[in-house]
C-alpha cells in the first residue's frame, strides 16, 4: 500500500458535489472489524452522543466533526455491516438512512450528503462488495482505506490512484488507529464526488466487478505467507478443554476485575450522595419537598448511579477483548455449551452483559441475526445475576451464615449458578414450544489478533455508561419517586407508645441539663430513648402507609413462601428495581436506611415480625427470599427494555409471568425444603 | 495409502455430506450403499463400492462411487473415521471433510438463501480460494485473494458440509 501522500483525495476529473449544504450530513459505512468506529472516534473524540432510530431498536453514534471554516460536519457512525442486501436488521437500516427513509434522533430523515465507506487495506476484495452498493445509490461518496500500517508490515499492495479512477470517487488512505492520513479524510469528506462508476444490478454482477477491479490495482502481497501461529492460537482458544479453560480465567479477570476495581468508586458514589443528601437536607427546611429531594430524588438517582463503574469498567472490558478479537472465539467457544439450550454463540455477549445489567445485555442482542434465537436470549438474559442483585445476595448470605466467609461465597456463587441455570433452562423450554425451530449455524468473521485499543474502550465505556444512566436512570428515578410517595403517604401521627418515649427522651435531657454530674449518661439515655420512639414510628407509618396497607392486603399471597408483612412491602417495593430491597427492609424494620451502618444491618438479622416473636429472616425464609431474588422479574426497566427490543409487549408480559412464576414455585421448594431439614 | 474417494457428477446429490462421520454401512434392498454416522441414523445413499485396505496400523475405508449396484457384506464396521484420510486433488466434496491447511475452490452452497448471502456477503462466494486453518467444530478458513490470505470465518461444521467445493493444490 502506497504512503497517503501519495495520494490525491480530489483529482480534478472528478465532479464536484451537486449541493453544499449549511450542515453537511457525513454517514460511516463498512464491514466490522475495519476500524470504522476508531475512525469515527479519531474524527469526533467525545463530541458525540448515541441516538435511537425512532420506531426501531437500532441506534447509532451522531458526532461532529468541527472544520476550521465552514460549517461543522454531522457524522452518523452506522452499525457494521457485510452487505445491505441482507435481511440483517442493520443492513435494513443502513439501505433506509441512504436512500433517506431514517435518521438517527431528531434529526431529519434525508439522503446523506456524503457516505464514507471505510475498508480494510488487508481485506480490499471483500470490502469492496459493500463499497459497490454504496456506489449504486450515485451519493457523494468517499472511500477511506484504513489500517494502511498494518498493511505495510504485511507487504500488501495496491494501486490507489487507479482504485480512485474505477470508482470514480475519492480513495483516501489512512491509519485510524495512528492518525496517519485522517486530514486528507476530513478534507475529503468537504470535497466528495457523486461516483462517476457502479456496478451493474444483482449480486453476481457485483463480485464480477469486484473481480475486474481488484485485478486492475494489482492488489499483491511482497511474501505469501500461511499464519499458522494464528491457526495455532485459534485452535487452542476454540479447545473444548483448552479453550474452555482460557474461557474460564478470562471470565474470572473480568468478573473479578467489574466487583474489585468497581468497589471504590462506587463506595464514592455512595458516600457521595449521601453527603448530597445530608447536605440538602440542613440547608431546607424539613418538610415534604425536602424529604422528596432527600429521599426521592437523590436517593433515587443514587440507587442507579452506583451501579455506573461496574458498567463502565464491564464494557471497557469487553471493548478491550473485542479488540483483540478474542470474543469471537469465545462466541464460538460459548456455541457449543449454549446450542443444547437452544441459543447460539451470538449469545455470549449479550449473556456476559446481562451479569452487569440486564439493560445492555438485551440491547445487545440486536447483533444476533436470527429472530427466534434472538427472542430466546432476550428471555433468558434477565435470569443473569446482575449488579442490582449483589446486595440483596449480600444481606441475604450473610444472614444465612454469619460466621462463615466460605459459606457465604459459596452461596454466592450458587446464586450465579442458578441464575445461569434458570436461563438457559427457560431457553430451552422456550425452543420447545414458543419458538420452535433449530438455532440457527454460527457464521462469524474471526478477527486478526490485534493489540486493543485503549482510548477506544474508554470512548465504549463513556458511550455506554452514559446511554445506562440515561435510559435506565430516568426510570428508576421516577419509580424511586412514586415509591417514596406510596411509601410515605398518608402521613400519620406517631403511635401513642412513641409519643410516650419521646416526651421521656424530652424530660430525660431537661434532667440532663440540670444535673451536671450524670450529664452525659442522661444524655446518651435520651438519644437511645428517641431512637427507640424513632422506630417505633418509623415501623407505624411504614405499617399505615400505602406501601403497607398494600403489603397486608397482598401478604397472604406470599405466606406459602414464608413472608410475613414486612417482608412483602419489601417485595412489592423493590418491583420496580430489585435493589431497593434492602433500603426498603431496613427502613421497614429499622426506620432507617443506612444499610452500611453495621447496627442497622444488625437489626435486620433481630428483626421481629408483627408477633414481636418470630424472626423476620428465619433461616427457611432466607433461603425462600435469596432463591426468589435469583429467578425474579423484579426490574421494570428491563421490562420496558423487553417489550421495545421484542417489538411487543405480550414479550414482556410473558417474561413477567414466567419469571415470577418460576420464582415463586422454587422459593416454595426451597422454603419447605429447608423447614423438612429442621432448618 | 490415501484413500480413493471419487463420487460421479452425474448424481443427483453428488456431495456426500456426513460420509466423513461414517462409521457403519450396508447394502439397501435396492442394493444402494448406505453409510451411518450411528446404527440407527442413515447419512448418505449412493451407489458405491466399498474396498477395504489394511494398513500397518488399522484398516482403512475406502469408498468407490459408481453408478452400478454392488454387492456387499451387510453390516461391516468401518474401524478407521474417514475424517482422517486426505482427499485427492480435483475432487468435489463437502468443505467440512477437508483437512486442516488444504486449499480448495467453492463450488456452490446446498445453504438456505440468507446463510448463503451472508457468507457471500463476508467473501466465501463460489471461484474463492479457501485454506482450511482449523477443521470440525468450528470450521475456521480463511478466503485467500490474490494478495494472499484475507479474512478468516468460522463456521458451524452444519454450515461447513454445506458448502460445496473442489481440492486445490
Amino acid at each position: 500500500m502506497a504512503d497517503s501522500e501519495e495520494v490525491d483525495s480530489n483529482p480534478p476529473a472528478l465532479k464536484p458535489s451537486a449541493s453544499v449544504s449549511q450542515d453537511r450530513r457525513v454517514v460511516m459505512l463498512g464491514n466490522p472489524n475495519t476500524g470504522k468506529t476508531t475512525l469515527f472516534n479519531r474524527l469526533c473524540g467525545l463530541r458525540h452522543k448515541t441516538s435511537n432510530f425512532p420506531g426501531t431498536t437500532q441506534d447509532a453514534r451522531v458526532g461532529t466533526l468541527q472544520q476550521d471554516q465552514g460549517s461543522p460536519l454531522l457524522l452518523i457512525d452506522l452499525p457494521g455491516i457485510y452487505s445491505m442486501r441482507l435481511k440483517q436488521a442493520e443492513s435494513v437500516l443502513c439501505l433506509d438512512v441512504l436512500k433517506g427513509r431514517a435518521a438517527p434522533g431528531s434529526h431529519e430523515a434525508v439522503a446523506p450528503d456524503v457516505v464514507c465507506v471505510v475498508t480494510e487495506a488487508t481485506n480490499l476484495p471483500r470490502n469492496l462488495l459493500l463499497v459497490g452498493e454504496v456506489l449504486s445509490q450515485k451519493i457523494p461518496t468517499v472511500v477511506v482505506i484504513n489500517m494502511v500500517d498494518e498493511a505495510r508490515k504485511k507487504g500488501v499492495h495496491a494501486d490507489e490512484v487507479k482504485l480512485q479512477e474505477l470508482l470514480g470517487c475519492s480513495v483516501v488512505v489512512c491509519s485510524a488507529r495512528t492518525g496517519e492520513g485522517v486530514e486528507k479524510v476530513q478534507q475529503a469528506l468537504l470535497n466528495a464526488t457523486i461516483p462517476v462508476n457502479a456496478p451493474a444490478e444483482g449480486v453476481r454482477a457485483l463480485e464480477e466487478w469486484v473481480d475486474e477491479v481488484c485485478e486492475h490495482i494489482n492488489i499483491c502481497m511482497d511474501k505469501v505467507h500461511e499464519d499458522h501461529l494464528t491457526d495455532r492460537v485459534d485452535t487452542a482458544l476454540t479447545h473444548p478443554l483448552f479453550g474452555g479453560l482460557i474461557f474460564l480465567t478470562v471470565m474470572a479477570s473480568v468478573f473479578f476485575m467489574i466487583f474489585k476495581l468497581a468497589s471504590y468508586p462506587m463506595e464514592w458514589i455512595d458516600v457521595s450522595f449521601s453527603l448530597i443528601a445530608q447536605q440538602v437536607r440542613g440547608v431546607m427546611p424539613p418538610g415534604i419537598l425536602s424529604d422528596l429531594l432527600t429521599k426521592g430524588v437523590i436517593s433515587g438517582v443514587g440507587a442507579t448511579a452506583v451501579f455506573l463503574p461496574q458498567i463502565c469498567i464491564l464494557f471497557f472490558l469487553i471493548s478491550l477483548l473485542e479488540d483483540t478479537g478474542y470474543l469471537a472465539r469465545a462466541s464460538f467457544l460459548m456455541d457449543r455449551l449454549l446450542r443444547p439450550f437452544g441459543l447460539s454463540g451470538h449469545a455470549f455477549v449479550p449473556l456476559l452483559s446481562s451479569h452487569a445489567c440486564a439493560l445492555p445485555g438485551i440491547m445487545a442482542t440486536r447483533s444476533i441475526p436470527d429472530r427466534r434465537d434472538r427472542l430466546a436470549t432476550i428471555l433468558s438474559a434477565p435470569f443473569m445475576s446482575c449488579t442490582a442483585r449483589i446486595p440483596v445476595y449480600v444481606l441475604l448470605t450473610v444472614l444465612l451464615f454469619p460466621n462463615s466467609a466460605a459459606l457465604q461465597a459459596l452461596a454466592f456463587a450458587g446464586c450465579y449458578a442458578l441464575g445461569i441455570f434458570a436461563g438457559v433452562f427457560s431457553s430451552l423450554i422456550a425452543r420447545r414450544t414458543i419458538l420452535p425451530g433449530p438455532t440457527r449455524p454460527l457464521a462469524m468473521e474471526l478477527p486478526p489478533y490485534r493489540w486493543p485499543s485503549v482510548r477506544g474502550a474508554f470512548i465504549a465505556a463513556w458511550d455506554r455508561g452514559f446511554v445506562f444512566l440515561r435510559n435506565a436512570g430516568t426510570m428508576i428515578l421516577a419509580v424511586s419517586m412514586v415509591l417514596w410517595w406510596l411509601s410515605s403517604y398518608p402521613m400519620v401521627e406517631p403511635p401513642a407508645e412513641a409519643r410516650t418515649l419521646s416526651a421521656q427522651a424530652e424530660k430525660l435531657i431537661i434532667q440532663a441539663d440540670n444535673d451536671t454530674e450524670n450529664h452525659d449518661e442522661l444524655v446518651l439515655r435520651a438519644e437511645q430513648v428517641q431512637k427507640d420512639a424513632d422506630l417505633i414510628a418509623a415501623k407505624y407509618a411504614a405499617r399505615e402507609s400505602f406501601i403497607g396497607r398494600f403489603g397486608s392486603v397482598a401478604q397472604p399471597i406470599f405466606a406459602p413462601l414464608g413472608f410475613d408483612r414486612q417482608l412483602t412491602v419489601g417485595v412489592l417495593a423493590s418491583f420496580a428495581a430489585r435493589e431497593v430491597f434492602v433500603s426498603t427492609m431496613a427502613i421497614v424494620t429499622t426506620g432507617s436506611e443506612d444499610i452500611d451502618d453495621q447496627g442497622v444491618f444488625q437489626s435486620l438479622r433481630s428483626a421481629k415480625r408483627d408477633d414481636g416473636i418470630t424472626p423476620v429472616f428465619s433461616i427457611p425464609v432466607s433461603w425462600s427470599l435469596l432463591v426468589y431474588y435469583v429467578l425474579a422479574m423484579q426490574c421494570l426497566p428491563t421490562l420496558v427494555v423487553t417489550a421495545k427490543e421484542a417489538g411487543s409487549i405480550k414479550w414482556a408480559g410473558l417474561q413477567l409471568a414466567w419469571m415470577t412464576g418460576l420464582a415463586y414455585v422454587f422459593a416454595l421448594g426451597a422454603y419447605h425444603f429447608a423447614m423438612a431439614m429442621g432448618a | 495409502m490415501p484413500c480413493i474417494f471419487k463420487e460421479p457428477r452425474a448424481q443427483s446429490n453428488p456431495f456426500p455430506q456426513t460420509v466423513s462421520n461414517a462409521k457403519y454401512f450396508n447394502q439397501d434392498s435396492q442394493g444402494y450403499l448406505c453409510l451411518y454416522a450411528s446404527k440407527s441414523l442413515t447419512a448418505w445413499v449412493l451407489p458405491a463400492t466399498i474396498v477395504l485396505i489394511e494398513t500397518e496400523s488399522h484398516l482403512q475405508a475406502c469408498v468407490i462411487f459408481s453408478t452400478e449396484k454392488s454387492a456387499l457384506e451387510d453390516q461391516v464396521p468401518v474401524t478407521q473415521n474417514l475424517e482422517n484420510t486426505q482427499r485427492d486433488e480435483g475432487v468435489l466434496c463437502s468443505l467440512a471433510e477437508l483437512s486442516r491447511g488444504q486449499t480448495c475452490v467453492v463450488q456452490g452452497t446446498d445453504l438456505d438463501a440468507e446463510d448463503e448471502a451472508l457468507l457471500r456477503a463476508m467473501g466465501v462466494r463460489p471461484n474463492c480460494q479457501l485454506r482450511v486453518c482449523q477443521p470440525g467444530q468450528p470450521c475456521i478458513i480463511q478466503v485467500l485473494s490474490a494478495a494472499g490470505p484475507c479474512c478468516r470465518v468460522g463456521l458451524a461444521n452444519k454450515l461447513a458440509k454445506l458448502v460445496k467445493i473442489q481440492i486445490s493444490v
